[in-house]
């Protein structure tokens, strides 16, 4: 079947034109291998449209807007961390989400991206060029709570890449404490 | 694995035991491009889904019938039947329903999903926010790529290679390679 997922694309957006959208769907309906093919495609636009629906966000980073819509759907625990601390927070388990305030210095700053980080310091995850506050100097991160839970302390090491390279912003850590009442 | 469409209408229209099975196979295969082309033409996943069933249906009762003279026509009689559905549908105008109020609160996935969801999650953090954004905008927001040039301040055209970038580029990281 010649239709990759481009074309895929572009037909469930209307993009063709008529004949070549005529001439794709009999491909779909009578290539015995499309469904394959289309199956595949659908399961990325739904995940990415359920993953924006459920979490405001692509990225492990959010602006305002993104922010309040999270906060209509989940249960969400907010923290402000300065920059090169750690802040010892409980994480309940009505928490689905967790917000981390990053306050970071970002005059002259290009791209940032969020690293997870864990006690060796190795990166577990990275989310790349995420949206940043730069009005108020700050990039907003959320952590659904079973991640935050990973590692008895979340860091969040923000990084810039520039001519000098690579650049550490500033580590962000969260200590999970036992929510209240639990043993 | 590679579908025989033709022995699967054969079978499905000599009656009994086999024809069960060969109803079924040819449901499971059909199902994502009906699904495809109901969100193309109704413009809503619920709609989709709903022409999706009433076609497998129309086409499993003609079967039945034994109303398929060729076998080697299936995958015709099956875009036949689908594209009379649509009209009957009869929705003329482009319709956008968003799809949050369906889904469960973050952190309250289902298993079933859940390695799926993150893996993609994983991969389209390695995306630009531009691509994010067009990505988003394009299938959560439902909105056409002029629509999206004029909210993004791009062309249309770099909307259209921004979206292609970014699903090659999440199709390799789902099948295990860089983004």
């Amino acid at each position: 079947m010649s239709a990759e997922w481009n074309e895929l694309a572009e037909y469930l957006a209307g993009e063709l034109d008529a004949a070549r959208e005529e001439e794709l769907e009999r491909e779909l309906f009578e290539d015995a291998h499309a469904p394959a093919v289309v199956e595949g495609f659908l399961e990325v636009v739904d995940g990415v449209a359920e993953l924006r629906a459920m979490h405001g966000t692509l990225s492990a980073g959010m602006l305002g807007p993104e922010l309040d819509r999270l906060r209509e759907r989940a249960n969400v625990l907010e923290l402000d961390i300065p920059v090169g601390e750690i802040i010892a927070a409980p994480l309940p388990e009505d928490v689905d989400v967790c917000v981390a305030h990053l306050a970071v210095d970002l005059a002259g700053v290009g791209a940032v991206d969020v690293e997870f980080v864990d006690a060796k310091g190795a990166t577990y995850f990275r989310s790349r060029d995420v949206p940043v506050d730069r009005d108020n100097d700050r990039v907003v991160v959320a952590c659904e709570r079973h991640i935050a839970m990973i590692e008895e302390t979340t860091v969040f090491r923000l990084v810039t890449h520039d001519r000098e390279g690579r650049r550490v912003l500033g580590d962000y850590g969260i200590r999970n404490l036992p929510p209240p009442g639990s043993s | 694995m590679s579908v025989d469409l033709s022995q699967l209408a054969t079978d499905a229209q000599a009656g009994g035991e086999m024809a069960s099975a060969a109803e079924a196979a040819l449901c499971a295969h059909f199902l994502p491009t009906l699904r495809l082309f109901g969100r193309r033409h109704l413009r809503d996943r619920q709609a989709a889904e709903d022409l999706a069933h009433d076609t497998l249906q129309t086409v499993i009762e003609a079967l039945r019938a034994g109303r398929l003279d060729d076998p080697n026509r299936l995958g015709g009689f099956v875009y036949g039947v689908a594209k009379n559905k649509a009209r009957e549908a009869g929705r003329a105008h482009a319709r956008r329903r968003r799809i949050a109020d369906e889904l469960p609160r973050p952190g309250s996935y289902e298993p079933a999903i859940v390695g799926f969801r993150y893996y993609l999650f994983g991969c389209l953090s390695q995306l630009t926010e531009r691509a994010r954004s067009v990505l988003a905008r394009s299938y959560f927001e439902q909105e056409t790529a002029p629509e999206i040039a004029d909210a993004m301040g791009m062309t249309t055209g770099n909307v259209r290679v921004t979206r292609h970038r970014a699903l090659a580029a999440l199709r390799r990281c789902l099948e295990g390679g860089e983004p």
